[in-house]
């Protein structure tokens, strides 16, 4: 079962009066390389879902998650989707607040410049203190 | 005030770059319990320690006895608890993240 449809379950969109939610500040923690498993996949589905209930959401790339920001993904021939459309798309969702690790740019030889999105680039201690304004951290 | 943070590891470090992650965010306040084979974090022979040195740490008790490690093979500092203590630890610290 995917994941999104996993939250989703037993939630009905058209009896949910989405006004009434009040936006929870929560962390979406992107740490998967794309493609080699499902679930860095999974992860973007579940930030798509948070946006549909217009929750207040922060998504940080960390560790490998840091692959999925890269330019000219090409996985047609791998027979899946390409994440960067995915990730690019996030801005429509209008999930604004992307924030990627310095640390684990600069461990895997990357810059801003490599990457698919406007995102901004925090250090470790930032990092830590956005984590620390969230109501809820969810990790992928 | 700012919140703490849980930290769960249940990686392997010698496998995986998770106890690395969780260090990076981890501040004082905070607490990181290991668990499953994230208890390999705490052996006393390897430079892992280091980096739990001056960290809150604790490890579930069953998780070590079940990989043969001894309490004297790991940091002393090290706090013994089994999965009542981790709840307790869920209800004291606002956030919990689980580097897996």
């Amino acid at each position: 079962m995917h994941l999104i449809e996993c939250l989703l379950s037993g939630l009905s969109m058209n009896t949910i009066d989405r006004s009434s939610i009040t936006p929870k500040p929560t962390a979406i923690m992107l740490r998967q390389a794309p493609y080699g498993k499902p679930l860095a996949n999974e992860a973007l589905e579940a930030v798509l879902g948070y946006a549909a209930f217009a929750q207040d959401i922060s998504v940080f790339f960390i560790g490998d998650g840091v692959f999925q920001l890269l330019q000219e993904q090409d996985a047609e021939k791998i027979g899946q989707k390409s994440l960067e459309k995915r990730v690019k798309a996030l801005s429509l969702y209008d999930v604004k607040k992307l924030y990627v690790c310095q640390n684990s740019l600069e461990k895997r030889g990357l810059s801003a410049n490599d990457l698919c999105v406007d995102i901004t680039v925090v250090d470790p201690d930032t990092l830590s203190l956005h984590l620390r304004e969230q109501d809820t951290l969810l990790s992928f | 005030m700012t919140k703490s943070i849980l930290h769960t590891v249940n990686q392997s470090p010698f496998n995986s770059d998770t106890l690395a992650q969780c260090i990076a965010s981890y501040r004082p306040g905070d607490s990181i319990l290991l668990l499953e084979d994230g208890v390999y974090a705490a052996l006393l022979s390897h430079a892992f320690v280091d980096q739990l040195a001056g960290t809150i740490c604790y490890g579930i008790e069953a998780d070590i006895n079940a990989r043969g490690l001894h309490r004297q093979a790991l940091m002393p500092s090290l706090q013994l608890t089994d999965y009542k203590g981790f709840v307790a630890l869920s209800v004291q610290h606002p956030l919990i993240q689980s580097w897996y």
